[in-house]
């Protein structure tokens, strides 16, 4: 049997395509068989922040987030951990201005670039949006402290200790590693709202948290409304968390 | 005369720490006795014995990484058979002589976790 030079390129093209089938079809199936809970692209995580209902005494949020997620406290301000910062500012070149107060957190930003800088892949980008550290992994390096315009991030610069009354759904973290708020993903992966929403809500407050690819959703109706802001949106980091009233 | 015995004294130290210490097969070593719940693992019992923290180490990734939260692979799993961290984990690490750092962060859990 001859075969010309068209001929044997079609049978060696159907047999790679065959090949590459055969292989591909377990493995696609063995994942879709685990992956009932796996991070999923169609949800688009987002906060809203409506600082205008925060109360210059209130620290809802930063008391919950701590207590949820075993938050450590150091004495020293300049080695205390914060997931959430309490930020009072006023509005410049505007005589009068009253004080104002808003949390800050890590943003999850659509284009971290803490995960960008980070040298062995520590942080990354959840398929959902939610940017985590991976603390097994981290080496401490501070990259992406440098590299967060927010000052998201913090060091933990001390042995943290296990104590009665904290909660055993979430690891305490190793000296020498970088932590930074994780959009409670513990919580969300149960189909929860972070601790500080949900500590906000209770008190009546302004923060909201949901789904941005949901169009009926509470945050993207606040974000296609026009009303809400990102900070320092000019660094093109797109934050996840947007805030109303600045 | 006094260097050969000093050398063959601290030569020696190992065989004569394991003969009569701790160490694996030592006379005063205690073979960990594995206290669970009858019935299987997860996988067989050898494999386990060999290559359990692979198995931890993969649910790890998937959980940290993908979300991927099923539980009888990771250590929640564990918690169903062998309630009691010291029994199980601690007892054979401390027999090999290995220090994992799990436990300086996570929580043997205190309660069975639902298996998905």
């Amino acid at each position: 049997m001859s075969l010309d030079r068209r001929d044997f390129l079609k049978i060696g093209g159907a047999m790679a395509c065959g090949t590459a089938l055969t292989t591909a079809v377990p493995i696609v199936s063995a994942m879709t068989e685990a992956n009932e809970t796996r991070a999923d692209a169609g949800n688009q995580w987002a906060m809203v922040v409506d600082i205008n209902k925060c109360p210059p005494d209130c620290t809802a949020c930063y008391d919950a987030c701590r207590k949820e997620n075993n938050v450590p406290h150091f004495a020293e301000p300049a080695l205390d951990i914060h997931w959430i910062r309490k930020v009072t500012f006023k509005q410049k070149g505007v005589p009068g201005a009253e004080e104002r107060n808003m949390p800050v957190m890590c943003f999850h930003c659509e284009h971290p670039p803490c995960a960008h800088v980070c040298p062995v892949a520590a942080t990354f980008k959840r398929k959902d949006g939610i940017v985590l550290v991976d603390k097994h992994r981290c080496i401490g390096c501070r990259y992406c402290m440098s590299a967060c315009p927010y000052k998201a991030r913090s060091f933990v610069s001390k042995h943290v200790e296990h104590e009665p009354g904290q909660n055993p759904d979430v690891p305490l973290r190793m000296h020498g590693v970088v932590e930074k708020c994780e959009l409670c993903v513990h919580r969300v992966d149960k189909g929860l709202e972070p601790a500080c929403v949900e500590a906000c809500k209770a008190q009546g407050g302004g923060m909201a948290f949901g789904n941005l690819n949901d169009p009926q959703s509470e945050v993207s109706k606040i974000v296609r409304s026009g009303k809400a802001t990102r900070l320092r949106a000019d660094l093109g980091t797109n934050p996840r968390v947007f805030y109303v009233g600045i | 005369m006094l260097a050969v015995a000093v050398f063959l004294a601290v030569f020696s130290l190992p065989f004569v720490y394991n003969t009569f210490n701790v160490g694996i097969g030592g006379a005063g070593s205690v073979a960990p006795k594995l206290v669970h719940k009858k019935g299987e693992c997860v996988r067989d019992a050898d494999w386990m014995r060999r290559n359990h923290m692979q198995l931890l180490v993969h649910t790890r990734e998937d959980a940290v990484r993908e979300g991927v939260r099923v539980t009888d692979h990771g250590i929640k799993g564990c918690r169903t058979c062998h309630p009691n961290r010291a029994e199980f984990c601690d007892q054979c690490h401390g027999y090999v002589g290995v220090k994992p750092e799990c436990w300086d962060c996570h929580y043997y859990p205190s309660k069975p976790e639902k298996t998905a």
